[in-house]
């Protein structure tokens, strides 16, 4: 009987070690790491593209992490950076870094504005309620242009110079893997697979199209005092 | 006044308007206003003749021997009201010892709204300004960022070719269509300008950065036929480039094709429509027409490449409509331009002529030259740039032997340049 009692213990203590470990394996799982890299049709990295998950479950979608405030800034005649990603609902802040006037549009798409900045460091707030790509011009210095794509999802990145993007704390789902880039040579700019994640191994997704020449963002005349002739 | 037609005109496509910009603050309080220039200081020395400026025939703003001038002192001030509405106002100062002068040179207003959704642009101009032609002088008050003196084509508009006018431009933006592609098609109606051809006619191509100004007129080289009794002696002896004489209204249309991150391409043709039958405190109206093509293309190794040609013809006649000085001319220029760190060089090539087809006597108008220059600039600061630049012209022109002056001539300049933008 004391054998017994004694295996019964033990065999409590396993079955509770093991549900433990389950339980923890569960965690791990939560918040296991998804690396993915984007390569172009060449096998090279494809740097500065948005890529954004959507969870299957929409339940998936709430979270407790907080977004990072979204900044575009306009320095030197340029929108730096180039492309930012916001989730829905969220404000984005425009900064003037030069010391001249920039005029500020967006003239189509979910969100349509029209602000100036007038002096260095002046700041517009703007609420994006609806997602959708967002381009953006200047209207005093034609070259400048700016890409805003409003995301509803909190899982999105943008590439860097390895093309790789890291999705810190992704619940297990399948997602709608979507890759965007407004020169991608695409229906919407976008190319869309489906994944189950988070996977053991780093997820690597291959281009099926060519990108458009990128705007250099420069006059053609390369020049401080341009006054608009 | 057919000038009141053109303001209604202008009134009325600004209207057409003025609701959407209410819609955007379009209030007193929200006026904004800002002042931009430049200073420019030269130090220069000129292998030449009595200056176009002090009624000589030297192509250049100097005279002959060294000079130290103020050759521009601009300043551009800025109104916005809203979104959409802005004024500016342009006023240049010179002190060069030949010519000095103070006053305006542009004054306008303007309607430029944010694109509509399939990516049109409409941008409307009302006031004194020059004609959409010119790809060198892009920088505040007109100057170019490229040379201190300008091409001879883009010096004669700075003379002669500016006027009041209505200016409408319509821009499709290739963004908006998934295209690289930018088009735009400008339509200016004008008035202001009957003696425009006249400088050309009487001095040739010229080479300098010399605006003139509202209030100022040119005085014209004493040739012979204009002496008493010549068949010129009715003309003044200044020409006023800003005068209306036979209230009809010309037109320049041009034509734009950008290419985003390669370059743009324009063409245009010129009409100032003059009754060539009409002269006032002798001032004639003069019929001058040209076409005008021009580009600006990015080159390997950051190289730009900026050209623009002009072919035209300017008509004057005595009251009976008999052709007095009938003159067709070309200019074209070729300039090349590399800017690195701090560094700019840049080098333009010219080519011009003048083919007088009249029968006129003692006023031949006939000439035939080419052009050199090359220009260092050094940025200094952002806003500060020192220049040296070296231009050469070659040129034959009959008419110097009324003045006992070489026919065949070439004059040289040497310039040092402190500019200061603002």
């Amino acid at each position: 009987m004391a054998v017994l009692c004694i295996s019964s213990v033990k065999l409590k203590s396993s079955l509770k070690m093991l549900l433990v470990s389950i339980v923890a394996l569960l965690f791990t799982q939560r918040v296991l790491a998804q690396q993915i890299t984007v390569l172009n049709q060449q096998g090279q990295p494809a740097v500065d593209l948005v890529v954004y998950l959507q969870p299957h479950n929409e339940a998936n979608l709430v979270v407790e992490f907080v977004p990072v405030k979204a900044e575009v800034h306009q320095k030197d005649k340029r929108f730096s950076p180039y492309i930012t990603v916001v989730q829905k609902g969220q404000e984005v802040a425009f900064v003037n870094q030069d010391d001249i006037t920039h005029h500020i549009y967006s003239a189509l798409g979910p969100k349509r504005f029209s602000f100036k900045l007038r002096n260095e460091q002046e700041q517009e707030l703007i609420l994006f309620e609806k997602s959708g790509h967002v381009s953006m011009g200047c209207n005093i210095h034609d070259w400048m242009s700016g890409h805003l794509l409003v995301v509803d999802t909190p899982f999105y990145a943008i590439t860097d110079s390895q093309g790789q993007v890291v999705f810190d704390s992704l619940p297990e789902d399948d997602f709608t893997v979507q890759v965007w880039h407004p020169q991608l040579k695409l229906t919407d700019n976008q190319q869309s697979q489906t994944f189950h994640l988070p996977q053991e191994h780093p997820l690597t997704i291959t281009l099926e199209a060519e990108f458009d020449s990128i705007p250099k963002q420069q006059s053609l005349d390369e020049f401080e005092f341009l006054e608009g002739y | 006044m057919l000038i009141y037609r053109l303001i209604i005109i202008a009134c009325g496509l600004l209207g057409i308007n003025q609701v959407k910009a209410e819609s955007n603050d379009f209030a007193l309080s929200n006026v904004e206003h800002s002042i931009h220039g430049v200073v420019d200081i030269r130090v220069g020395y000129a292998d030449t003749i009595d200056s176009y400026l002090d009624g000589g025939l030297g192509k250049l703003a100097a005279n002959n021997g060294g000079q130290v001038a103020l050759s521009q002192l601009g300043l551009s001030y800025h109104s916005q009201w809203g979104d959409a509405w802005s004024s500016r106002i342009v006023a240049n100062a010179y002190v060069d010892g030949i010519n000095n002068g103070i006053g305006l040179t542009e004054a306008m207003v303007r309607y430029r709204d944010i694109p509509s959704e399939s990516g049109i642009r409409l941008d409307v101009e009302f006031g004194l300004m020059y004609p959409k032609i010119s790809l060198e002088n892009v920088a505040t008050t007109w100057a170019s960022p490229y040379s201190l003196s300008y091409s001879t084509m883009n010096s004669w508009l700075a003379e002669e070719v500016r006027h009041i006018g209505l200016s409408t431009t319509v821009e499709s933006l290739g963004k908006y269509r998934q295209s690289a592609h930018d088009f735009s098609l400008t339509a200016e109606a004008f008035m202001y300008n009957d003696t425009t051809g006249a400088m050309l006619s009487w001095h040739g191509w010229t080479q300098s950065s010399r605006q003139t100004l509202l209030q100022e007129t040119l005085p014209i080289t004493a040739i012979p036929a204009m002496q008493p009794g010549g068949m010129l002696d009715e003309q003044a002896a200044n020409s006023d480039p800003f005068k209306e004489l036979d209230d009809r209204i010309g037109a320049h249309v041009v034509a734009k094709w950008t290419w985003r991150n390669n370059g743009s391409v324009q063409a245009g043709y010129y009409d100032n429509n003059a009754d060539t039958l009409i002269v006032k405190q002798g001032q004639y109206a003069w019929l001058t027409q040209f076409g005008h093509i021009g580009a600006k293309w990015r080159l390997p190794m950051g190289i730009n490449l900026i050209s623009q040609y002009m072919q035209g013809s300017t008509i004057m006649t005595n009251t009976d409509g008999w052709p007095v000085v009938d003159n067709d001319f070309h200019s074209g220029y070729i300039m090349l331009s590399k800017r690195w760190s701090q560094h700019r060089v840049s080098l333009r090539v010219e080519d011009f002529s003048v083919t007088d087809n009249d029968d006129t006597p003692e006023d031949d108008n006939n000439e035939d030259g080419q052009s050199m220059t090359l220009a260092y600039q050094y940025q200094l600061d952002r806003p500060w740039f020192i220049q040296l630049e070296y231009n050469v012209i070659d040129s034959t022109r009959p008419a110097r032997r009324y003045l006992n002056l070489p026919i065949d001539l070439i004059e040289q300049q040497w310039q040092l340049s402190s500019r200061y933008f603002f």
